[in-house]
C-alpha cells in the first residue's frame, strides 16, 4: 500500500473536497461540500482539527483573503492541495483499484 | 447567558489567537448568518455553539486550548503538556504513576473510608430515603392509643371508636382496622402454624394493593367472621405449588374450612416483616366492647388533605365522643405510616451518618498532610514550570486534578468495599430493622459515591493545591527543608484528625459503656441459658372447654418432665421477657372501682411448676394451693415486688386482697378477692432498660373456672433442664405428637437467647460506631506519625548541628515527643469540646450513662495522649540517633 504520510478516512475526504472545490475553497464550503458526499453532518471541531492537521503534513496550504459579508471582519483563509497532497490521493487511490480489483461484481449486487 | 454568549466564551479559551483563529471564527459567523436566515435564531444559536464545543474538544484533544497571543506573539501557554480538565487528569495519572506508594497510601486510606460512607449512605437511603412500595405512600396514616388509660390496655383501638371515625372522619375517608392473626393450616397429617393479618375488607383498598389472584373484596363481602382467605405469594408458591387452581378452593385452617379468595401480590408485607395470609375480622366477643384495645388502624388521607388537618378533625371528633362516652375514648396519635416505621431507627442512622462523615473527613486531613508533603517535595519541579509559563492557577489547579483523581480511584475501591460493608451493617443490624429489602447499591447510592469522591478529592487537594501556587518559584533558607507554613499546615492537619477521632471516640466509649450496663441489669432469673421456652397453641375444635384444656397441660407437663434431664416443667399465659400479656384494672380490699384511676397490674397465668422452670425464687410465703376436697377455686396468687409496691407500699403484701374485672363504681363482691400468699421478684420485661411492670401470677386451674377471656388454649411451655436447652426439642415434639398431632410448636427459644434478643439493637449501634471510632483513631494515629517522621527527615540537618553543638540525644528525643504531645492535646481538647456539643445527640441511646460523662472523656484524652507517645516513639528515637559527625560533614 502506498502513502509516505498515511492518510485517514476523513482526511482523504476533506482533500478531496478542496480539490473538486477547486479556487476558492474556504471553510464553509468545505463543510458544506463533505456534508452532501458524506450524507451526514461534519462538526466543525473535526473538519477545522483536519485541516489543521493536513497542513502539519504539508498535504494542504492557505492563503488569507479579504473578509467578505457576515463575518464580522475575520479573514477567510483559502484552501489548495499542495502537490504532495495530490500524490498521497493518487497512492491512496491505487491502493484502493487494487483491493477492488476483480471483486466489482459482489459490490454490484452479486455473492463471494 | 445566551448560548451564544457562551459559544464565544469557549472559542476565545479553544482557539488560538493567530490568523487561523481569526478565520475559523469568520467562518463560523458566516455559517450562523445562513441559518439564522434558513432557520431562526433559536436553531441558529444552538448549532453554533455545538460546534464552539467540537472545537474546544478537539482543540484539547490536541493540545492546543490553552495557549494566548496578543499581537501575533505567544504571551502565555498554559498547556504543559495539554489543556483541559481532561488532558489534566492524563496527566496526573501518569505523574502518579511514578509515585506508586504515595498513591497507593492515598487510595487505600480513602477507600476505606469512602466505602464505610458508601455502606451507611445505602442503609440510610434503603430506610430512611425511600418510599413505602405502596401508591402515594405519604398518604397513609396509622392511627395509634397513647398508653394512658385504665382498662384492658395494651396500646390498641376499639372497633367502636373505627366504626365512629368511619363516620366521622372526611379528612380519612378510607380506614382500615386490622390485627395479627395466627393460625394453624392441616394437611395430609402436617400442622403448620402461619402468622397474617386480620382486616377489614378495606383493608388492601386502603394499603392501596390489587390481588395478584382472584379479586379484592366488594360491598357486602369480607365482614366479620367471614371465611375467606387470602394466601401470601410466597406461602402459595411453597405449599400450594403456585397453582392458580387454589383459587375458590377450601382448605382447613383454624381448624375449619375456609374459601381461597385469592393470593396477594409478591413481597407484600404490611405490617410487619411477616405476612402469610389475610383474613377478615373475627370473633366479636373482642371487638363489641369499648376500652378493649385490641385493634390496630390504618387509613389514608383524602385528596389533598395535610396531615395537620387531619389530626385537627380527629381532635375535633374525639372531644365530642369523649362527651358521648366518658373515659371510655383514649388520646390517639396519628402519623405518616412512613415516618412510623422508621422512628425507632431514625435517629440512630444518622449518628451513623455523622459519625461516618467525621471517619471521612480525618482520612481527608490523613491524605492532604501526605499530598502537602508531596508538594513540598516537588518544590523544584513546580519552579521550573513556573518559568516555563504555567500560571499559579494553573499550577493548583494541576494539584486539585492529581488529589481527584486518586479521590476517584479511593470512591472505585470503596464503591467495591461498600459492597461488602452494606451485607456487614445488614448482618449486624436487628432482625426488625424496618424495609432493610430496599437496603442495596442502586444508582442513587452510585451517583452518591462518585459526588462523595469528587467532593473528596477536591477539599483534600485543595490545601496542597493553594501551597504549590505559592511555594513554585521561592527558595528555601539553607538550613531548612521544609517552610515553617508547610510545618504549621500539617501539624494542623495532625491536630484536626486527632480532634475529629476523639468525638468518635467519646462517643464510642460512652455506648460500650451503656451497653454493658445494659447487659448487666440483672433479669431476675437463675440461669437463663438452661431454660426453653416453648410457644404452643390448641384448636378450639379439639378443646373446647377448660376441663379438656387442662387435661391436656397435665399430659404435657408430665410428659415433659419425664424426659431425660427435665428439672422443672411449667405453663403460662404470658411470655416472659417480652411486652405481651393483659393488664388489669385492679381494687384493693375496701375500695371502690373508678375507671381511670384504678391501677393496673399485669396478669399471668400459670400451670405447674412454672416458678421453679423459670427460675423465679419465692422471695416470701408460698405457691397456691388446690384444695383437693372441694372443687371450689382457692382464689390465691403470687405477686411481684413491683406489684407489692404499687398497691400497698412499704407494707407486708402478704395476706392482703384485691380484686379485678369489673364494672365502673361496682364495689366488688366478697367472692371476687383474690388473696397474695407468695412474694416474687421482679423479672424484666421485654427490653432491660424498661422498668418492670407490677404484675400478679394466678392459678390456670382456677382462672379457667372462673373467666372465659382467657382459655388456656393459648400458652407458653418452659422447661427447666441440666444441659442445653436445644437438645430438647426433638424429644419434646415427639412427645407433643403423641399427645396431639394437630398441636404443633410454634416458636422454640432459649431464655438466654430472648434476653440476647432485647440487646441487639444497642450492640448493633455500639459494634458500628466502634469500628468507625477505631479506624478513624488509627488514621489519626498514623497520621500523627507521619508529621512527626516527615518533621523528623526535614529537620536532619538542624538536629545534627544541634547536637553537634552539645545537645544530648535524650533532648532531642523529648523535643520530638513534646511537639506531637501539643499536637494531639490540641486536637484532643478541640474533641472533646465537640464531644461535649455533640453529646447529647446520642443521649437517648445511653443507658445509665451520661452523655457528658467526664470520666469518660478523661480517659478518651488520655489514650489519645498515651497514642500519640506511641505513634511518635520511633520518630523521636530516630532522631535521637542522628550522627553529628555525618551531618557535619555533608556541609
Amino acid at each position: 500500500m502506498g502513502g509516505r504520510s498515511g492518510l485517514g478516512e476523513f482526511e482523504q475526504l476533506v482533500l478531496l473536497a478542496v480539490v473538486r472545490l477547486g479556487a476558492g475553497a474556504f471553510g464553509p464550503d468545505i463543510a458544506t461540500e463533505l456534508e452532501a458526499s458524506v450524507g451526514r453532518g461534519v462538526t466543525r471541531g473535526a473538519l477545522y482539527s483536519t485541516l489543521n492537521r493536513l497542513e502539519e503534513k504539508a498535504l494542504l496550504r492557505w492563503e488569507a483573503a479579504g473578509p467578505g459579508a457576515d463575518r464580522g471582519g475575520h479573514i477567510r483563509r483559502l484552501f489548495s492541495v499542495t502537490p504532495e497532497g495530490l500524490q498521497a490521493l493518487r497512492d491512496r487511490r491505487a491502493a484502493l483499484l487494487t483491493m477492488w480489483d476483480g471483486i466489482e461484481g459482489v459490490l454490484d449486487g452479486g455473492s463471494s | 447567558m445566551t448560548s451564544r454568549s457562551l459559544a464565544e466564551r469557549i472559542l476565545d479559551r479553544a482557539l488560538p489567537d493567530g490568523p487561523s483563529g481569526h478565520a475559523i471564527r469568520g467562518d463560523l459567523r458566516q455559517e450562523h448568518a445562513r441559518r439564522v436566515r434558513e432557520s431562526g435564531d433559536r436553531a441558529a444559536a444552538r448549532w453554533y455553539l455545538r460546534q464552539a464545543l467540537s472545537i474546544w474538544f478537539f482543540a484539547s484533544r490536541d493540545g492546543v486550548v490553552g495557549r494566548r497571543w496578543r499581537s501575533g506573539r505567544l504571551v502565555s501557554d498554559t498547556r504543559s503538556s495539554g489543556g483541559g480538565v481532561v488532558a489534566d487528569v492524563r496527566e496526573g495519572v501518569s505523574v502518579l504513576r511514578r509515585a506508586p506508594a504515595y498513591s497507593t497510601g492515598v487510595v487505600l486510606t480513602l477507600g476505606v473510608a469512602m466505602a464505610a460512607t458508601v455502606s451507611v449512605f445505602a442503609v440510610v437511603r434503603g430506610v430512611l430515603l425511600r418510599d413505602l412500595p405502596y401508591p402515594e405512600p405519604h398518604e397513609l396514616v396509622r392511627f395509634d392509643a397513647a398508653r394512658d388509660d385504665g382498662g384492658y390496655a395494651n396500646g390498641g383501638l376499639d372497633y367502636p371508636v373505627v366504626l365512629d371515625w368511619r363516620e366521622g372522619l372526611e379528612t380519612v375517608p378510607s380506614v382500615a382496622a386490622y390485627q395479627g392473626s395466627d393460625g394453624v393450616y392441616v394437611a395430609d397429617g402436617v400442622a403448620e402454624v402461619w402468622q397474617g393479618t386480620a382486616a377489614e375488607p378495606s383493608f388492601l383498598e386502603v394499603v392501596g394493593v390489587a390481588p395478584f389472584l382472584g379479586s379484592a373484596y366488594g360491598p357486602g363481602e369480607g365482614g366479620i367472621g367471614d371465611q375467606s382467605i387470602f394466601l401470601s405469594h410466597s406461602l402459595w408458591e411453597r405449599r400450594f405449588a403456585g397453582d392458580p387452581g387454589i383459587v375458590g378452593q377450601s382448605i382447613t385452617f383454624y381448624e375449619a374450612p375456609w374459601v381461597v379468595r385469592g393470593v396477594l401480590p409478591p413481597d407484600f408485607a404490611y405490617p410487619g416483616t411477616r405476612l402469610d395470609y389475610l383474613i377478615p375480622l373475627r370473633d366479636t366477643q373482642w371487638l363489641e366492647g369499648r376500652g378493649t384495645g385490641v385493634l390496630r388502624v390504618i387509613g389514608r388521607l383524602g385528596d389533598g388533605v395535610s396531615l395537620d388537618a387531619a389530626r385537627e378533625e380527629l381532635g375535633a371528633l374525639s372531644t365530642a365522643l369523649e362527651r358521648e362516652y366518658p373515659g371510655e375514648i383514649r388520646t390517639v396519635l396519628l402519623r405518616g405510616v412512613q415516618q412510623v416505621e422508621t422512628e425507632p431507627v431514625r435517629p440512630m442512622l444518622w449518628v451513623f451518618m455523622g459519625a461516618v462523615g467525621f471517619f471521612l473527613l480525618v482520612a481527608c486531613a490523613n491524605v492532604s498532610g501526605l499530598a502537602l508533603a508531596r508538594t513540598e517535595a516537588r518544590r523544584q519541579e513546580l519552579s521550573v514550570r513556573l518559568s516555563l509559563g504555567a500560571s499559579r492557577a494553573r499550577l493548583a489547579r494541576q494539584v486539585v486534578s492529581e488529589s481527584a483523581t486518586l479521590a476517584l480511584a479511593g470512591g472505585l475501591v470503596g464503591t467495591l468495599g461498600a459492597f461488602w460493608g452494606i451485607r456487614g451493617l445488614l448482618t449486624l443490624a436487628p432482625a426488625d430493622l424496618p424495609l432493610r429489602e430496599g437496603v442495596r447499591m442502586d444508582p442513587l447510592v452510585l451517583l452518591f459515591a462518585f459526588v462523595l469522591a469528587v467532593g473528596t478529592g477536591v477539599l483534600f487537594g485543595a490545601l496542597p493545591g493553594v501551597r504549590s501556587a505559592r511555594i513554585a518559584g521561592v527558595r528555601l533558607t539553607a538550613t531548612r527543608s521544609e517552610s515553617r507554613g508547610a510545618r504549621e499546615a500539617k501539624r494542623s492537619l495532625a491536630s484536626a484528625q486527632i480532634a475529629l477521632a476523639v468525638v468518635l471516640l467519646s462517643g464510642a466509649v460512652l455506648l460500650t459503656r451503656s451497653f454493658a450496663a445494659l447487659n448487666s441489669v440483672p433479669t431476675g432469673f437463675t440461669e437463663p441459658g438452661r431454660v426453653l421456652m416453648v410457644e404452643m397453641g390448641l384448636g378450639r375444635a379439639d378443646y373446647p372447654t377448660g376441663d379438656e384444656v387442662l387435661s391436656f397441660h397435665r399430659a404435657l407437663v408430665e410428659g415433659s418432665s419425664a424426659l431425660p434431664g427435665v428439672v422443672a416443667a411449667g405453663l403460662s399465659t404470658h411470655l416472659p421477657f417480652s411486652t405481651s400479656g393483659v393488664q388489669a384494672s385492679v381494687v384493693r380490699d375496701g375500695e371502690v372501682y373508678r375507671r381511670g384511676e384504678a391501677p393496673l397490674l399485669g396478669l399471668e397465668v400459670v400451670n405447674g411448676e412454672y416458678r421453679s422452670a423459670l427460675g423465679l425464687p419465692l422471695l416470701r410465703g408460698r405457691e397456691p394451693a388446690i384444695d383437693p376436697a372441694t372443687d371450689d377455686p382457692v382464689r390465691e396468687v403470687m405477686i411481684n415486688e413491683a406489684g407489692a409496691r404499687l398497691l400497698w407500699g412499704d407494707d407486708d403484701p402478704l395476706g392482703q386482697r384485691f380484686s379485678f374485672d369489673l364494672e365502673a363504681g361496682e364495689v366488688p363482691s366478697p367472692e371476687s378477692f383474690y388473696t397474695v400468699v407468695g412474694l416474687v421478684p421482679d423479672v424484666s420485661d421485654g427490653a432491660l432498660d424498661l422498668d418492670v411492670r407490677p404484675r400478679a401470677y394466678y392459678f390456670m386451674p382456677d382462672f379457667l373456672q372462673q373467666y372465659s377471656w382467657i382459655t388456656g388454649r393459648f400458652f407458653y411451655l418452659v422447661l427447666r433442664t441440666e444441659g442445653d436447652p436445644y437438645a430438647l426439642v426433638d424429644p419434646l415434639r415427639d412427645v407433643v405428637q403423641r399427645l396431639d398431632p394437630n398441636a404443633p410448636l410454634r416458636t422454640v427459644s432459649s431464655l438466654e437467647e430472648m434476653v440476647r434478643r432485647t440487646t441487639m439493637p444497642a450492640r448493633f449501634r455500639t459494634v458500628t460506631l466502634s469500628v468507625f471510632a477505631l479506624l478513624a483513631v488509627v488514621v489519626a494515629l498514623l497520621g500523627v506519625y507521619g508529621v512527626m517522621a516527615y518533621g523528623v527527615a526535614t529537620s536532619v540537618r538542624d538536629i545534627g548541628i544541634r547536637m553537634a553543638l552539645g545537645a544530648p540525644a535524650s533532648q532531642v528525643r523529648r523535643g520530638v515527643l513534646n511537639q506531637a504531645i501539643r499536637v494531639v492535646a490540641v486536637g484532643g481538647l478541640v474533641g472533646l469540646a465537640g464531644a461535649t456539643l455533640l453529646g447529647p445527640v446520642i443521649r437517648s441511646m445511653l443507658f445509665r450513662v451520661s452523655p457528658r460523662d467526664p470520666v469518660t472523656f478523661a480517659g478518651v484524652f488520655l489514650l489519645a495522649v498515651i497514642g500519640a507517645l506511641g505513634a511518635a516513639y520511633i520518630p523521636a528515637l530516630r532522631a535521637s540517633r542522628i550522627d553529628p559527625i555525618e551531618v557535619l560533614r555533608q556541609e
